[in-house]
């Protein structure tokens, strides 16, 4: 267990609590009858936690407390990251709700309109499992999408410079890990994240209500990690 | 038979030409056509109808024919070998001449062709080429041949009425397309069955329900006019739901002596004040970081000049002196690694300097006056600048031409537009000045400058406009709903049924009937006034000019759309409120038995197939009540084999044990009906049935649920007083049996409501207007204002205005002075930034001493 742990602090930068590593050790036992070799065991592990929520699991934050409160400065090195949400600021949210349901406006162009098409500005709610941030995608980061699972986890390196209390993304700063978190699925789903920026829930449509899923597990010995296990990992040699 | 040859043409070609009737679509086409195969000498005379004239004159159409020397044309081959010049009567129709209406009045222009006929031995029909026209070409053979059996029939196909191309009409005269024609027709027939069905039985329903306020209102349902409608209700909804939302953009503006630019932020805006604020943030000091303020650059430039390295820099005079001595400055600077070789060029070239109009008679223009390469820092910088002004004002003109010019601050990205530079000239010793002309300057790439402001403003987003009449011809195109032709007279139409109104800024508005109507239907989930169904009909029909033989033999496929549409008139139809809030409880409540309407609209040839294909039964009468049907498949089979047969109905209908039943016309389609546990009728019928105006019909609704859960609803449909005008001319209707027990069990019981429910009631007839409010005329301007501030964008992108520039003259001194420049029509603040010389190369140059100027009013970026 502690080898596990250690695996993935030096190798993925996560400190995570010791009793959530032995649940999930132990569940990957039911499920897989005893023997499984330590490398496999350590990449299961580190799916279970691409699934999990980071706040239930991880012990230390790996980004400074302080960044939401300072004005500016920069981080550097090599962090974990969960977004439990995320929103394209640079377009008004009642058109991509409006997107969503498929009641765009249907226009045709009688006057022509000069006026540039608005660039993609994503504004992601981050956790680092101990404090919530935010942070902006200041250049372009393809690698993200508004359809982006709540909960799928990041790796964010580099120097990066925060104002604000946000962090500044570029694409080159951004590795997408994929997994999520089960309980975000429902509220954070983008159409009720859209809803909630026009302070009207009832926008998000069908299905706005519906919470899907229970709540993670906790680190607490009883419960195992969800098993979960999408074929879409892709583990990764930390570099 | 048209291979015939041209008998009579024969034997009268000994004594006198033969004799071709054309027949053009308009008069005026007519006459056009007259006056390129008359080459202008023709006799115009009268025909029956004052707008259609008759053209007469010689020519040797069946001649074009022998030239191109195509002995398979058909029809004039043996013409051709009997006549040379043909004696031509050309006259024209007004549109159809047998439009489907249920009083066709036979028009003038009919008797005329009647008459001129007699003595022609060949008709060439001169249609306009498209659908439309080659219909109206089958109409007119139809009179025409009524007279005269034996005429020889052709088809003149042109693009434009130009010598060319009716040259080449002539050459290639062929038949008629039938299938473009049967296209039309169908169209026609489709359009008048659902329109008069349909708006009849609106009408209808709705006086009875809300008497009191639609009085004799007509009710008007068509293919293309609900949907034109539906265009003008879903804006105004979109409007009305829009909600407005605030957002900060970042604004950056560069003044210079010889222009404000506004740039426009890339991002456009940011729905995020925190996000804007950082971005904000960062532009602002990265361009604080730029400047050297104005004060302190006064301060070197006293020290430089007591130093002796520049003249007195306090001064505004822009004119050297005649006597001053410009080479050898110039040649001073020849040795700096920076500027020295452009001095040399410059030296070459000749020193041409740029002359100002202002002096104090005190100090020259700044300048250098001794070369130095060994200041550091600051000193440096502005020493350079007064070199490199100075080499610049020497120097020949900059040209250039429009461009774009795209900014960062920051990171963030903006953009204007402006000119670009062809030939450099002055400017490339001079980085800091931007080239511009008198509205906006243009910049170097890759060069910096300090903008006078940076703002971060804040915008609201605003609903999308209402429709205005362009806009919704547009959406009508999009949607292929209607013709280029017809889409004024849907939007004509839809205004006089006070469905819409338009506001005095020309936006249309949903009337509070037009409103109930779309948002009734919508509310039964039923999308009447969506293109789709429309367009659908409209690819329907391109499939059968194209592919006729999909359409002939036992039917393919019902799509799941006809059945959703004759279900919607069926079911639908019932409840239809004013507005779905309006629909009384009562009506409501029924559709929830499953109301349907007994549509006893009689097709003539119409066939009912029920659910054993085989044993199908040839009938007038497709009303229900023929005891249980089963569920499963239909297949209709055609009753004649190698006629088109269209589906023309799929009915949602229920049993009843009593006979009562439900059915109701829908669309024409081909197809067999597939449907899954739905009970339905399929009713056929023949393209070619007679006429319209003989569709006899009595028509009522009543409630279709069977047995003892149905209610006593019935409504004979022509029951009211003032009937509807469809209606008024119709014979009484045949009691086929199978209906007749329908007609039985529910006459005399006249009640207007369905009252099958547990809920009946009084009262509802009165409850009409029990309206929201929405969709009252007037009131469509939609919240929100627009955001002027913000959400106008348009500020030094291209000319926003779409409108013709504008030629004006400099009048400012200067050498521009008198030159041309074509520039925005609107005022300098609202101007989009367009500018071109008119003498087509902009030139740009420098005037000579600016120094002081510039440091405190350009803001120059060292």
């Amino acid at each position: 267990q502690q080898s596990v742990c250690d695996w993935l602090e030096a190798r993925k930068g996560v400190k995570v609590q010791q009793n959530w590593v032995e649940a999930c050790l132990e569940w990957i036992e039911q499920e897989e009858g005893g023997g499984v070799p330590m490398a496999s065991l350590r990449e299961m592990v580190y799916g279970q936690l691409l699934h999990a929520d980071l706040r239930d699991v991880v012990v230390q934050p790996c980004i400074p407390a302080s960044v939401p409160q300072q004005q500016t400065t920069t981080i550097t090195g090599h962090f974990i990251v969960q977004v439990d949400s995320l929103v394209d600021v640079g377009a008004a949210a009642y058109a991509q709700l409006q997107k969503i349901k498929g009641q765009s406006l249907d226009d045709v162009d009688t006057k022509k309109n000069f006026e540039p098409k608005p660039t993609r500005l994503l504004l992601l709610s981050l956790t680092d499992g101990v404090t919530d941030f935010q942070a902006m995608e200041y250049h372009p980061i393809p690698q993200l999408t508004t359809d982006l699972t709540p909960g799928a986890k990041l790796v964010l390196r580099g120097t990066i410079g925060c104002r604000l209390g946000t962090l500044l993304l570029s694409g080159d700063q951004v590795e997408l890990l994929g997994g999520g978190v089960e309980s975000l699925a429902g509220i954070n789903r983008q159409s009720r994240v859209l809803a909630r920026a026009l302070n009207d829930e009832s926008l998000a449509g069908e299905g706005g209500t519906t919470e899907s899923g229970p709540p993670p597990t906790t680190g607490s010995s009883s419960a195992g990690p969800p098993a979960r296990s999408t074929g879409n990992e892709q583990l990764q040699e930390d570099n | 038979m048209r291979k015939g040859t041209c008998l009579g043409g024969k034997r009268m070609a000994a004594q006198r030409q033969c004799k071709v009737l054309n027949v053009a679509e308009k008069n005026d086409a007519a006459r056009e056509l007259s006056k390129v195969m008359s080459r202008g000498r023709f006799n115009r005379r009268e025909g029956f109808s004052k707008f259609n004239k008759i053209y007469e004159f010689d020519f040797n159409i069946l001649g074009k024919v022998g030239r191109v020397g195509y002995l398979t044309l058909y029809s004039f081959v043996s013409c051709a070998a009997c006549c040379q010049e043909c004696k031509m009567v050309m006259t024209s129709v007004s549109g159809h001449l047998l439009s489907l209406d249920f009083a066709p009045a036979y028009k003038n222009w009919s008797r005329t062709l009647e008459k001129e006929i007699r003595g022609c031995q060949h008709l060439v029909l001169w249609t306009d080429g498209d659908r439309e026209g080659e219909n109206i070409a089958e109409e007119i053979v139809h009179v025409c041949t009524q007279v005269k059996k034996t005429v020889q029939i052709h088809r003149a196909r042109f693009s434009e009425i130009t010598p060319q191309s009716i040259m080449r009409a002539c050459a290639s005269l062929g038949r008629l397309n039938q299938n473009v024609s049967d296209a039309v027709k169908v169209r026609q027939e489709v359009d008048l069955r659902i329109g008069c069905a349909f708006t009849r039985f609106q009408t209808m329903r709705l006086k009875q329900v809300f008497s009191s306020v639609l009085s004799d209102q007509l009710i008007s349902y068509g293919p293309c006019q609900f949907p034109t409608l539906g265009f003008v209700v879903e804006r105004y909804k979109q409007v009305q739901a829009f909600i407005p939302e605030s957002f900060h953009k970042i604004k950056v503006v560069h003044e210079t002596t010889e222009g404000r630019v506004e740039f426009n932020w890339k991002r456009v805006r940011v729905f995020n004040h925190t996000v804007c604020l950082i971005l904000y943030q960062m532009c602002l000091e990265a361009s604080r970081k730029m400047r050297i303020n104005a004060k302190e650059t006064m301060r070197i430039a006293e020290k430089l000049y007591t130093q002796g390295f520049i003249s007195y820099p306090r001064t505004e005079t822009n004119m050297f002196p005649e006597s001053f001595d410009l080479t050898a400055i110039v040649r001073d600077q020849t040795p700096h690694p920076n500027w020295g070789g452009f001095a040399s060029q410059l030296l070459a070239r000749g020193v041409t300097p740029r002359q100002g109009n202002k002096t104090d008679n005190a100090h020259p223009p700044i300048h250098p006056t001794k070369y130095t390469n060994s200041l550091q820092g600051n000193e440096q910088r502005i020493y350079e600048y007064v070199v490199r002004h100075f080499l610049a004002c020497c120097s020949q003109n900059a040209e250039g031409h429009e461009t774009s010019v795209e900014i960062e601050v920051a990171g963030e990205g903006f953009s204007a537009q402006g000119l670009a530079i062809t030939a450099r000239n002055y400017l490339d010793v001079f980085p800091y000045d931007k080239w511009s002309d008198k509205t906006m300057p243009v910049y170097q790439e890759n060069s910096t400058f300090q903008p006078s402001s940076i703002e971060m403003v804040e915008g609201e987003t605003s609903p999308p406009s209402l429709l205005q009449e362009a806009d919704l011809i547009a959406l009508m195109e999009k949607h292929g709903i209607g013709t280029d032709a017809t889409h004024a007279e849907h939007i004509e139409t839809i205004k006089n049924r006070n469905y819409v109104g338009v506001q005095s800024d020309g936006h249309f508005v949903p009337g509070e009937l037009g409103m109930g109507l779309v948002e009734g239907y919508d509310a039964m989930g039923y999308e009447l006034a969506k293109p789709r169904l429309r367009a659908e009909l409209e690819n329907d029909l391109k499939l059968l000019d194209e592919a006729l033989s999909k359409y002939f033999g036992p039917p393919q496929q019902v799509t799941q759309q006809v059945r959703t549409a004759s279900s919607t008139l069926s079911g639908a139809t019932v409840q239809t409120g004013l507005r779905a809030s309006c629909v009384p409880r009562e009506m409501t409540a029924c559709t929830t038995c499953h109301l349907t309407l007994l549509h006893d609209l009689q097709f003539p040839s119409i066939r009912v197939t029920q659910n054993n294909a085989s044993s199908s039964t040839t009938t007038g009468s497709s009303s229900g009540g023929r005891g249980r049907r089963q569920r499963g498949g239909v297949s209709p089979q055609p009753r004649d084999e190698g006629k088109r047969w269209w589906v023309v109905v799929v009915v949602r209908g229920e049993d009843r044990e009593d006979g009562g039943g439900g059915m109701v016309v829908g669309m024409v389609m081909s197809g067999e009906v597939e449907e899954e546990g739905e009970e339905c009728l399929l009713v056929t019928h023949q393209l070619h049935s007679p006429p319209l105006n003989q569709i006899q019909s009595r028509q009522f609704h009543k409630c279709s649920k069977r047995g003892d859960g149905g209610c006593n609803f019935f409504l004979w449909m022509d029951q009211d007083p003032h009937p509807a005008p469809l209606s008024s001319s119709l014979p009484p209707p045949p009691s086929p049996s199978p209906s007749s027990s329908v007609h039985t069990s529910g006459y005399g019981s006249m009640n207007t409501s369905c009252s099958g429910s547990s809920r009946s009631g009084p009262g509802f007839l009165s409850a009409p207007k029990r309206g929201s409010g929405r969709g009252r005329r007037g009131r469509g301007g939609g919240r929100g204002t627009a955001a002027t501030s913000g959400g106008g964008a348009g500020m030094g992108v291209v000319c926003n205005c779409g409108q013709d520039a504008v030629m004006r003259t400099v009048q400012k001194e200067g050498p521009n002075k008198g030159r041309q420049f074509c520039t925005c029509s609107k005022p300098r603040e609202d101007q989009c930034g367009f500018f071109e010389w008119a003498d087509d190369v902009p030139t740009s140059n420098i005037t000579p001493g600016l120094f002081f100027y510039l440091v405190y009013k350009k803001n120059m970026v060292w």
